[in-house]
């Protein structure tokens, strides 16, 4: 996958890793927050997403075994609701590496559209959505 | 006579076992460490598809390889 070079070790430079495939930077982003099993790391990303991305699991597994690989996520032993899981499911966590690899990417994608917006290659703002 | 809930079950079913024959497609170092899971997610998939839309959205589910 392109940007989905993964594999780097855990402390290397996350720049390295830069940029991030789409589904990986999903992924990342999905974990952000708390921990996920596989299909709410789907759901994460359908809904924030308004259904424009929807991981199916080969995708989402084809990137999930990457990114253990690399170091950027980690199956979690804990369950953050035993009483109504299943307790078959596993659940991933980001690592600190992962954090680190994530930041990095949202800080490109932000210098991006700061580069787009000074060419004048930007949507209008949405009224009521303006930042401070 | 077979109930609209029966058929979707079975459609359901049937779409599962697909699935599942399907992954054997996957090379075998992602299936023995998360075919469980992937199967897993299917069936939480279809669970979805056929609460939301009934058997026509089952043809939701084959794009989400």
């Amino acid at each position: 996958m392109s940007g989905g070079n993964v594999r780097a070790r855990p402390d290397g430079d996350p720049q390295d890793l830069l940029p991030l495939s789409p589904v990986v930077l999903n992924v990342l982003l999905a974990l952000a927050d708390e921990e996920r099993h596989g299909y709410g790391i789907m759901l994460e990303v359908k809904e924030r997403t308004g259904g424009q991305v929807r991981l199916g699991p080969g995708t989402l597994y084809g990137a999930i075994k990457r990114l253990e690989e690399g170091g950027l996520i980690e199956e979690s032993g804990e369950r953050p609701d035993p009483e109504s899981d299943d307790e078959r499911r596993r659940y991933y966590r980001l690592t600190g590496f992962g954090g680190e690899v994530l930041m990095a990417e949202v800080a490109r994608l932000d210098d991006l559209v700061r580069a787009a917006r000074q060419k004048g290659a930007f949507p209008a703002p949405t009224p009521g959505l303006e930042r401070a | 006579m077979a109930t609209d809930t029966g058929r979707q079950e079975r459609a359901g079913n049937r779409s599962v076992r697909i699935y599942e024959e399907l992954l054997r497609l996957y090379p075998s170092e992602l299936r023995d460490r998360y075919g469980d899971e992937m199967a897993r997610c299917f069936r939480d998939l279809r669970r979805d598809a056929l609460r939301d839309g009934g058997r026509p959205g089952l043809a939701v589910l084959w794009p989400a390889r």
